[in-house]
């Protein structure tokens, strides 16, 4: 049993809600601790000490995740773009008015409170407590988004909940990772066709049930409503630069956070999207460039790509 | 009030960012500590190069000031009395003029006119706090009236405290020079041919203004010998600007009052701190030699725009660091190039030093007989750097 729960572990040890996870040194022994089922008796909280140092840098724009900060500046409009055609002169602040938006783990609400600013009813969805309570924090703390916040959910996490000590890299880390797609399926069931666009952006790479996961989104969405998802490609040249290079060399990815086994191909995701009816509009191609801070569309998709299906009616 | 940007000064660059933020649907508010609209009483012109122009063209200012603005075909560099001259025409770099002459009152009026209603205007009015927070900022107004933005623009011209109210470094100085800045009528045309000339004291530059028959006149000189000739009777002044002058437009006479204008040198080593920016005067405050303050804000004017729409239609905090960042790495040495090519150019002009008079001298001669030379200076004052 407990070299199956170890195998398990590793198999599973980066089904990280988001790719970013509150990491903390601990002095202790490797300590495996899994609860896998519903009533653990652990307060997340207390597993949790999370670093505050780290949990700080999310909404740093200078900080570990700031490639995350910059990437609105590709995403957001490619969003807007595809849900809504901006009449000249129009306010970009109430553009997307009306467009009910859920954000697949939104972690601290990067994406969330972009499109929010736009005037979009959004939600963010995420297993992460940690993160929901920040990105809820840094909306109410806000004034100035006080008349349009995201509305963030943790959903019931006691349920599905795993949580772990691993050891990764010889560091150890304390990694929770819930299991999304349970998570996700959830609320996918209790807000089954209710969203006029479903936002996975740098999610799915992290999720390891992914048919699961991608049907959970479809049943979310309002027929006739769109998908966005944003994920690294399976490809050595994105594991070159996104593990390699980004993560270990550079830092501007925080380190372990993606697994190349866990990277998708632009076909397979499609595919995965027209199993569930969807039809997929447009896979564009991304790259980021790490000295300007920047993103910009490729022609092709060897870093990453950005999927838009639209459900069938 | 909640806005995106806040931009404290009302002078024309604060006015213009906030013509051009509200333009692309940022909620812009603007604090001016004197009343507005501003009485217009200077008769005073500004030198508008090609870029400004472009700038103007596309917040849709420029189309009312069309019929008002003269442009600037040639331009002339002379070293006092020395023979050696630069000539500039504006065909060496294509069919545009090198720039434009319009009048500061022109400006003002359309301004005045067209867009102010349309801004959110808090005037006469001046801040007692500013305090800067995660993700927003709070600023209380002398009527305590409390203001939120995620951005605070300061446009205060040179006399800005509030660099220092933040400790943000800067290079401050004094020319020990003032400006006489009036309007002269004269005989002839002036064939559309801007001239400067350098004398001892400060460069003395004619700007050709609309009709053909006016040039406005910058004269710098050293602080006590403008102060004498400013205490100068119309007559015995005139007397004095002849030999400054020349007589190759005729006869000339004085038209409206004269006034002056103390220089000095301010520069902010750094452009933005947490979330207040720095643009135009409040940023950079040069010498007029080269009649490029305005101009050079104007480049700062359109790079915040650009930057600022972006941002906000992407979701992006528009006074996020990152963001400040950019904006400053895109202007910096653009502002520091001029800074220090004004201030030497006054420098080295500006003496009776022998070495220098060579040297200068020697310069002009190089200048003159480089096309390239010419070409890329006059591309750069066109504000096409
Ligand atoms: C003699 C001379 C000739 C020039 N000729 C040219 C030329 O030919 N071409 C050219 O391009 N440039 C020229 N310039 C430069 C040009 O005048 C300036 O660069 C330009 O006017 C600066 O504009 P500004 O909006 O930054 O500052 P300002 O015009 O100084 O405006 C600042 C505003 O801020 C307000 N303010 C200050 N403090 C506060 C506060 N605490 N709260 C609220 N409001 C405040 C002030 O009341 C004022 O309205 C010349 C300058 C001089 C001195």
């Amino acid at each position: 049993m407990a070299t199956k729960l170890f195998c398990d572990l590793h198999s599973v040890k980066a089904i990280l809600f988001r790719r970013f996870s509150p990491i903390t040194h601990f002095s202790n022994n490797i300590n495996i601790n899994c609860r896998r089922d519903a009533h653990s008796t652990i307060d997340p909280k207390d597993i949790f000490q999370a670093n505050p140092k780290i949990i700080k840098t999310f909404w740093d724009p200078e900080g570990i995740f700031k490639a995350l900060h910059t990437f609105n500046y590709l995403r957001v409009p490619y969003i807007r773009d595809s849900l809504i055609e901006i009449a000249p002169g129009e306010k970009f602040s109430t553009c997307l008015k009306g467009k009910k938006i859920l954000d697949v783990g939104c972690g601290p609400g990067l994406l969330s409170e972009g499109l929010a600013k736009l005037g979009a009813e959004v939600t963010g969805i995420d297993a992460n407590r940690e993160l929901i309570e920040m990105a809820k924090n840094h909306g109410y703390k806000n004034k100035r988004l006080a008349n349009n916040l995201p509305n963030y959910i943790w959903t019931t996490i006691d349920k599905n909940t795993r949580t772990d000590k691993v050891d990764l890299y010889g560091t150890f880390f304390i990694i929770c990772f819930p299991y999304i797609q349970n998570l996700f399926q959830d609320h996918s069931n209790t807000y089954a066709d209710n969203y006029d666009a479903i936002v996975v952006s740098e999610v799915i790479e992290h999720v390891a049930e992914k048919e699961l996961f991608v049907e959970s989104c479809v049943r979310a969405t309002k027929p006739g409503g769109k998908l966005f998802f944003t994920t690294p490609s399976r490809t050595r040249f994105a594991q070159f630069f996104i593990i390699f290079t980004f993560e270990n060399i550079l830092r501007n990815y925080p380190k372990g956070a993606h697994q190349y086994e866990k990277f998708m191909r632009p076909s397979e995701l499609q595919f995965m999207l027209e199993m569930n009816d969807c039809f997929v509009e447009s896979i564009k191609g991304y790259f980021y460039y790490p000295w300007g801070n920047n993103w910009e569309w490729t022609k092709n998709k060897m870093f990453s790509f950005a999927i838009e299906a639209i459900k069938s009616t | 009030m909640n806005y995106d940007v806040i931009i404290s000064g009302s002078g024309l660059i604060g006015l213009i960012t906030a013509i051009g933020l509200s333009n692309d649907s940022v909620s812009v508010a603007v604090i001016e500590k004197n009343s507005l609209p501003r009485a217009v009483d200077d008769n005073r012109a500004f030198a508008i190069s090609q870029g400004s122009k472009k700038i103007l063209e596309k917040l849709g200012i420029w189309r009312l000031l069309e019929g008002e603005t003269e442009p600037i075909l040639d331009i002339c560099i002379l070293d006092g009395d020395s023979p050696f001259t630069v000539h500039y025409d504006h065909k060496m770099v294509g069919e545009e003029p090198m720039g434009y002459v319009i009048k500061s009152a022109i400006i003002w009026n359309a301004i005045n006119k067209n867009f102010l209603h349309k801004l959110n205007i808090y005037s006469p009015r001046s801040y007692k706090t500013i305090s800067c927070d995660e993700g927003y900022m709070e600023v209380t107004l002398d009527n305590d009236q409390k203001l939120i933005s995620s951005l605070f623009i300061c446009a205060e011209g040179k006399n800005s405290r509030l660099p220092e109210l933040f400790s943000i470094p800067m290079i401050k100085f004094d020319y020990k020079q003032n400006s006489m800045v009036f309007n002269v009528k004269h005989e002839l045309h002036h064939q559309n041919l801007a001239v400067e000339r350098f004398f001892p004291g400060g460069p003395f530059a004619i700007l050709p203004m609309k009709g053909g028959y006016t040039s406005s006149i910058v004269w710098t000189e050293k602080c006590e010998i403008s102060k004498m000739l400013m205490s100068l009777s119309e007559e015995e002044f005139v007397i004095e600007l002849k030999k400054r002058f020349g007589s190759y437009l005729g006869e000339i006479e004085l038209e409206g009052e004269r006034r002056f204008y103390p220089l000095s040198f301010s520069f902010a080593r750094k452009l933005h701190k947490s979330r207040i920016l720095l643009i135009g005067d409040a940023a950079h405050s040069i010498h007029p030699v080269a009649g490029q303050g305005l101009n050079l804000g104007m480049r700062d004017v359109e790079s915040v725009i650009r930057q600022i729409t972006a941002a906000k239609s992407s979701g992006i905090d528009v006074g996020s660091n990152y963001l400040l960042k950019k904006i400053s790495y895109e202007r910096y040495f653009d502002n520091f190039t001029m800074a220090l090519a004004t201030d030497g150019l006054n420098r080295i002009f500006s003496n009776r030093i022998l070495c220098a008079q060579v040297l200068r001298n020697l310069g002009l001669m190089v200048v003159e007989n480089s096309d390239f030379l010419k070409k890329s200076f006059v591309r750069h004052a066109m504000g096409f750097i």
